[in-house]
This record gives C-alpha cells, structure tokens and sequence, in this order.
C-alpha cells in the first residue's frame, strides 16, 4: 500500500514535525504556570497554533524544521501518488503493455549553469546598483533561454543523439558562429585597446608588436602543422584570449585607480612581464 | 532535387532523414522534478520566515525589558511605516480564486480542450500579474527603506521575503507560458498534462506560501 519512497519521506516528515515542537518547547521559556505539571501552557499552545497564540521558543530553528517536514510531506505525497515510478503502475495508468524510456536521449548541457551564472550577475547588478553587470545578466539570461529552448526542441526530434546534435547545429550554427565571432573579436579589441591606452608611446608599441607577433606565431603554428588536434589548437587560442582579456581589465582597473599602480611610473614591470624580461 | 543529391550538398540531411522518429519519454517524471523544485523553494522559505520570525521575537523580547526598565521602545515596524492589510488581503483572494483557474486548466488539457485550457491558463497568469501589481504598488507605499536597519531589520525581511515571493511568481508564470505553448504546438494538450499539473503544483505552493506571508507579516505585524 505505501512504497517505500514514501516511507523514507513520511519518516523524514514525521521527525521534522516531532524535531520542531521539541526545538520549540525546549528553546522557549518553560516557566510559568504548570502544564501536564511539566512546561508551561502558553509553550503548548504556542507549538500547536504556530505561535498564533503563545510562543513557539527559537523562531527560526522551530519554522526550519516545520517546512522542512512540509517539504518532505510533498515529495513524500507526490511519490506515493505514482507508485514510485513503478513501471507496471505507470504501464497501467498509461494504458500501454511496454514502457518507453523514462528519459528522452539527451547530451550533457551547459545551458543550468550558464543560466545560474547570469542570475548571479543580474543580482550582483542590482545589489551594486551597476547597469552593466545586470544588463550582462540580463543578455546572458537571453541566450540562455534561446539555446536552451532550442537544445530540449532539437533532443526531441529523433532518438538518436547524434543526429539530434546535428539538428541543433543546423538551426543554430548560422547565427552562433558569426555572433560569437562578432563578440569576440569585439571583446579582444576592447582588451588590447585598454592595453594601449594604459601604456604610452614606447610600452604600446611594444605590447602591440609582441602582440601581434604571438598571433602570427600560433597561425604559422596552425598551418604548419595540420595534424594538430582542433582541441590543442583551442586551448592555445583561449588561453592567449584569457591572457589579453585578463590584460585589459587589469590596464581598465589602473587606468581608473591609478593610485593601484606601484610600479615605477613608465609601467616598465608590466612591459618587462610581456616581453619576457 | 532529390534526396540523394541533397545528401551530397549536405551530408547531415541523409543523417537526419534516416534517423528514427523521436521517442515520448516515460509519464510523471516531470511532476517528480517539479515536487523536488517546490520541496527545495517550501524550505527556502521556511528559512527566510525562520529569520523573520526569530529577529522579530528578538526586537519585542528586547523591547519588553526596555518598556519594563522604563525606557524608550521602538516598534517593529518603523514608526513611519504604513503597512495596510488592504492589499495583501486582495492579493490573497485573487491568489485563491487563481487555485480554480489553475484546476480548471489542467481539467481541460486532460479533456484535450485546448480552447478552454488556454482560456484558463491566461486567467490564471492574469491573477500572477495583478499580484505582482499590487506588490509593486505596496512596496510604494510601505514606505520603507530596504537597507535602513537603525531601529530594526524589518524593512530588509519584508523586502526580502515579499520580492522572494515575486520571483516565485515569475517563475509560476513561465511554466504557465511554456504550458500554455505547448498547447499550442500541440494537437492533443492530453498529452501535456503532465506538464500542466506540475505546473499546478508549483503554482499551489506559490499561492499557500504567500497565505503564511500574509498571515505572518501583514495580520502579525
């Protein structure tokens, strides 16, 4: 009659429920007039009406553990209500001799994480009070909902996942492509600018021309030797990207406070670091 | 052009044309996921009104010895709050006359009556946002500082707890949009009632702790 889901969270509920009006009672003030000859009226009454009347001892650990027996008793609810995903119940409900898989194929997604960072964002936005932090998490929030919606459309089609990936690159790769492209070129060449416009005359020009001499190394890098996996290829690439990335927001951060910067005044440390010196 | 000179431009087309139909996958393991989300947004709750609750008993408990000793006592809501029992009290009732609308959507996509189901699906997200409204518009007048804890932290709870509540509606909302989308996409919503009724269950939870929020807040005070 009850599956053993439900005994493991009516168990859980029940020692919630038990646990909240012990923390309650033993929390609170049990002087007073006697009750049962043993706690004070006004506890009892309190624990059984939630603290409407009487008191209800130390608040928060009391209601934690109340909701946490109320959350228990809706799990606990929900599974009994399906038998505990037991197959030949939902094969029954569903009226079907044999069951389909209990989850669609599907391939690992970034999408929940992703989508975690730009709620992260939009509230470090707001808590700041900056516009660009929650304007950025507010365009991460976009896009997320965008490629996620469109991976769970593109997982549904056949049931193979490669082919599903397939679908999905079809749809998307045409606009992915060229806007990530966009970006992040954008993105670098705000980097380098910053870079720049940090260092003057003698330290730019040297920052460019070793910049530009490392891309020109990893192109020749890449022709010379097409055998090279696209993942090694990748790693170089992102790390010279995070590199110059990391660059710039350091030369932003100086710029504005440059009461930050302790080098010598002709930002000869920096350039030494770069150039390898 | 035919299948097979598509298949030389493209040889991802033959892949997708061969490629069997894609499967539905087993019943309820949605309602399953939805109880966990609800069950892990029940205890968020109960810790933001295990906080509320606790401060409070702390601030009145302190002013009962100050008010003993002869002092000056500050209440827990600031002196130049205006909290009204009016709004809550209408935003509880939509939110109950929503748990009908809501029922009546999921009744209609077991009957496949998308018409209806839809008709259901918009009143209900109607009583979602006319709450939102007046949440907005007690904020407005509460006139209280959300950061202003030189007398007490009741201004930062409330805030605390009221916009959590908030979001838990948009979240309500969404599900409502995607529900209501699929029926849409769909020729038989029967088939989406899975979906429907988990979005029920998230939206009841949403309706029973805004009841506690109402009563523990605004009758309390």
């Amino acid at each position: 009659m009850f599956t053993p889901g439900f005994k493991y969270f009516a168990g859980l509920s029940f020692i919630g429920l038990i646990g909240a009006f012990i923390y309650g009672m033993s929390s609170g003030d049990v002087t007073g007039p006697d009750y049962f000859g043993v706690v004070d009226r006004q506890a009892i009454v309190g624990l059984i009406s939630l603290g409407w009347k009487g008191n209800v001892g130390a608040g928060m650990g009391f209601f934690v553990l109340l909701f946490f027996s109320a959350s228990a008793a809706l799990i606990g609810g929900t599974v009994v209500a399906f038998r505990d995903a037991d197959v030949e119940s939902v094969a029954e409900l569903d009226g079907r001799t044999t069951m389909p898989a209990a989850q669609r194929p599907t391939a690992p997604s970034w999408w929940p994480a992703a989508a975690a960072v730009g709620v992260g964002v939009f509230l470090i936005g707001l808590v700041l009070d900056t516009r660009a932090f929650w304007i950025i998490g507010l365009i991460v929030l976009a896009v997320v909902a965008i490629e996620w919606s469109l991976t769970s459309w593109s997982e549904r089609s056949t049931s193979s996942t490669a082919t599903n990936a397939v679908i999905r690159d079809r749809v998307m790769a045409p606009f992915e492509i060229p806007l990530l492209a966009t970006a992040g070129l954008a993105v670098l060449a705000l980097s380098i600018s910053r870079i720049l416009l940090w260092l003057h005359g003698t330290g730019a020009v040297i920052i460019a021309s070793v910049l530009a001499a490392v891309i020109f190394g990893v192109a020749i890098l890449a022709a010379a030797k097409p055998q090279m996996s696209r993942q090694a290829l990748g790693g170089i690439v992102g790390l010279l990207a995070i590199g110059i990335i990391s660059l710039g927001v350091v030369a932003t951060v100086l710029r504005e406070h440059p009461e930050d910067d302790h080098s010598d005044g002709d930002h000869s440390a920096i350039e030494s670091t770069v150039s390898g010196e | 052009m035919s299948t097979s000179e598509l298949a030389v431009l493209d040889p991802s087309a033959q892949l997708v044309t061969d490629a069997a139909v894609g499967t539905q996958p087993r019943k309820r393991t949605v309602q399953i996921g939805t109880a966990l989300l609800t069950g892990a947004t029940v205890m968020y709750f109960g810790g933001l009104f295990g906080a509320y609750v606790s401060t409070r008993n702390q601030h009145l408990t302190l002013q009962d010895g100050l008010e003993a000793a002869g002092e000056r006592t500050t209440p827990w809501i600031p002196a130049g709050a205006d909290v009204q029992l009016t709004a809550p009290t209408i935003m509880t009732w939509t939110l109950i006359m929503s748990i009908v609308t809501m029922q009546w959507a999921v009744y209609c996509y077991k009957r496949n009556d998308r018409r209806h189901g839809l008709i259901a699906l918009s009143v209900t997200a109607m009583f979602g946002v006319a709450v939102i409204n007046q949440v907005a518009f007690q904020w407005n007048q509460l006139g209280l500082v959300i950061d202003d804890t030189s007398t007490t932290a009741a201004a930062t709870l409330i805030y605390t707890i009221t916009a959590s509540h908030v979001i838990m509606i948009a979240v309500a909302l969404v599900l409502l949009f995607f529900v209501a989308f699929r029926a849409l996409a769909s020729s038989d919503t029967s088939v989406h009632v899975d979906s429907v009724a988990s979005a029920a269950v998230f939206w009841y939870a949403m309706v029973g702790l805004y009841f506690i929020i109402w009563i523990l807040i605004f009758i309390t005070k």
